[in-house]
């Protein structure tokens, strides 16, 4: 038996305080190209990996409208087949912190007791390594390459996750509603999930895509530093890696794929400011940060 | 203060359990034998095994996970599996490197986020602000390679006025040092240098109003004296707060930045130390970052009661 007795949380004022707010209406368009440049990717196999060898780190032309790379691949068709990288990144990495920091966020702040206690020092002891730092030691555990560095980033991020959602249940388990659905006999696994998961999900929301600013610029960090993606696979990050090799032949190839993470993360940080002042959910540990 | 002191490096003593734990299970846990990264594809079965009795690898993982951190309180880092040098040696002489680009970073990111907050906040709602508050989201929204290669386009090759890359000991030439300091410190600086704005401009617009504001203005001080003295004041705690919490950050965009730029320091040490499969390097140099930051974030609370003598511990 469920019984609901949790405050119904409304959304319909929340979307359209969100329509209404300038920064959401930068990044929407931008993440909706982001998405259309992943979608298009599995069909632009054929020039992603063609090269163009009478034209080596060319800037932008008709023929190549960002130009090409030091073996002639074109860019632009490279950093369109980056954004699966990246959406992949996204939603993956970003997704399972998110799922296995609120389970353990859940349990810790609602059980307390020595749970906490384990869950809390451990999450304290991650955190004390800088995020890049702790994902490259993962890295040098297992060896460099996509999967790997996917991990990576789920694991340093999975911590911040269980620390945000244990903060929000401790405040949320003294409520009365609370009480009152543990006194009528409603089990600890229930109030968990229909009780306070729900009002977990708007500092989820917010939080979350924060962290996808976090890992997409995490993992183009391992990227350029040639611990992810295996070439020939283009990811933004690598783009910028040869064109950092490259820069006084050819300014275009760091600067476009550079660009295309700037917008991305720019976008998500955008989203998170507009959709925590839709929410009004203003609390320091939501603050834009890496 | 002093028991408040102790206390803080007690609550530590967890914090650096699971640390060294989390820094010896994950390089013990990696794929493939050590042995053959250090001896190479050829090595003969004897001379690994040899080997491995040398490097305590034979021994039940809780037996080297103490021997590991016996030797760590003794300040013994263990051998560099390449060069065979001591860590402690290697760290020590990258070391310096690290923490001069993380001071003059630091510095850069104060001397421009308190001032730009401070602008952005008297010029609440103007095009300033909104100026200011987008270069801060950009400046955050970039990752710092790519800043790195901006400014190396920009400053070395397009004006040609600073070197792209190198670099020379500060006790050699110390000009030449700082000169080519400037390009990392600045791309390391301005993740902070953005934070630092958004939260000093916040603070300010908070201490705003408050009723003494209020009354310093009724009382008909200019406002320079309310924004600069009365104001600042009050809002410098939290921005101190938040830029100890960068440290973190700080380190992490010195790894990268560094080896765009070719410091030899902590970051380029444990970027080769992976791809060299260097487990001791890497393992001495995360932990010696970590307990940077720590150290840091511990000498930020103290500074937090010089500043506001109404925190005492």
């Amino acid at each position: 038996m469920a019984i609901d007795l949790a405050p119904k949380v409304s959304r319909r004022p929340v979307l359209d305080r969100l329509r209404r707010d300038r920064r959401a209406h930068i990044a929407v368009p931008l993440l909706f190209l982001l998405l259309v440049a992943a979608a298009a990717a599995p069909f632009m196999s054929d020039s992603v990996g063609a090269t163009d060898t009478g034209r080596l780190l060319t800037g932008p032309s008709s023929r190549h409208l960002l130009g090409t790379d030091e073996i002639g691949r074109d860019v632009l068709a490279r950093i369109v087949a980056g954004a699966v990288v990246t959406v992949g990144v996204a939603t993956i990495t970003v997704g399972a912190a998110l799922i296995a920091g609120t389970v353990l966020g859940l349990i810790a702040g609602y059980r307390g007791g020595w749970v906490d206690t384990l869950v809390m020092r451990v999450s304290d002891g991650l955190l004390a390594f800088p995020l890049l730092v702790l994902a490259l030691t993962v890295v040098a555990a297992l060896g460099p390459g996509l999967r790997n560095a996917l991990i990576a980033i789920a694991v340093v991020t999975t911590p911040r996750f269980a620390r945000v959602v244990r903060g929000e249940v401790l405040s949320l388990r003294t409520r009365e509603w609370v009480s009152a659905a543990r006194i009528v006999g409603v089990t600890r696994t229930t109030i968990m999930r229909r009780h306070l998961l729900p009002h977990l999900a708007g500092t989820l929301l917010v939080f979350a895509a924060l962290q996808v600013s976090t890992a997409i610029m995490a993992e183009a960090a391992l990227s350029f530093l040639g611990l992810s993606v295996q070439p020939p696979q283009p990811s933004w990050g690598a783009i910028v890696a040869s064109g950092t090799d490259h820069l006084s032949a050819s300014w275009s190839l760091s600067v476009f794929p550079g660009l295309a993470i700037l917008l991305t993360v720019a976008a998500f940080n955008l989203l998170a400011d507009a959709l925590r002042d839709a929410l009004d959910a203003h609390r320091p540990d939501l603050a834009p940060a890496r | 203060m002093t028991g408040y002191l102790v206390r803080r490096l007690f609550q530590l003593i967890p914090v650096a359990l699971v640390v060294s734990l989390v820094l010896f299970m994950l390089l013990r846990l990696m794929p493939g034998d050590p042995t053959l990264a250090i001896l190479g594809q050829e090595a003969t079965e004897q001379d690994r095994a040899v080997l491995r009795e040398d490097l305590g690898l034979d021994a039940p993982l809780w037996q080297q996970f103490t021997q590991w951190l016996g030797d760590l309180v003794r300040g013994d880092l263990g051998s560099s599996w390449l060069t065979d040098e001591k860590v402690g040696t290697v760290i020590s002489d990258r070391f310096a490197a690290t923490v001069e680009l993380g001071v003059i970073a630091l510095v850069f990111a104060v001397l421009v986020g308190i001032p730009a907050g401070i602008l952005a906040a008297v010029r609440r709602r103007t095009r300033t602000d909104t100026a200011l508050n987008s270069v801060g989201l950009l400046a955050l929204s970039a990752p710092h390679f790519y800043l790195a290669a901006l400014l190396i386009l920009v400053f070395a090759l397009w004006l040609k006025v600073l070197p792209p890359s190198g670099y020379v000991p500060f006790t050699e030439d110390p000009v030449e040092n700082l000169r080519r300091m400037v390009l990392p410190a600045v791309t390391i600086g301005s993740t902070i240098a953005a934070v630092t704005m958004r939260q000093t401009r916040a603070a300010l617009l908070a201490a705003f109003n408050e009723d003494y504001i209020r009354t310093a203005e009724a009382s008909g001080l200019s406002r320079g004296r309310i924004v600069g003295v009365y104001a600042l004041r009050n809002a410098i705690v939290p921005v101190v707060t938040v830029i100890a919490l960068q440290i973190g950050a700080l380190m992490s965009a010195t790894v990268v930045t560094e080896t765009v730029f070719t410091v030899p320091g902590m970051g380029t040490l444990i970027v080769n130390g992976i791809f060299s499969r260097d487990l001791p390097v890497v393992q001495g140099a995360v932990l010696m970052v970590v307990v940077l930051v720590l150290l840091v974030n511990l000498l930020a609370d103290l500074v937090y009661a010089w500043l506001d003598p109404r925190i005492t511990y």
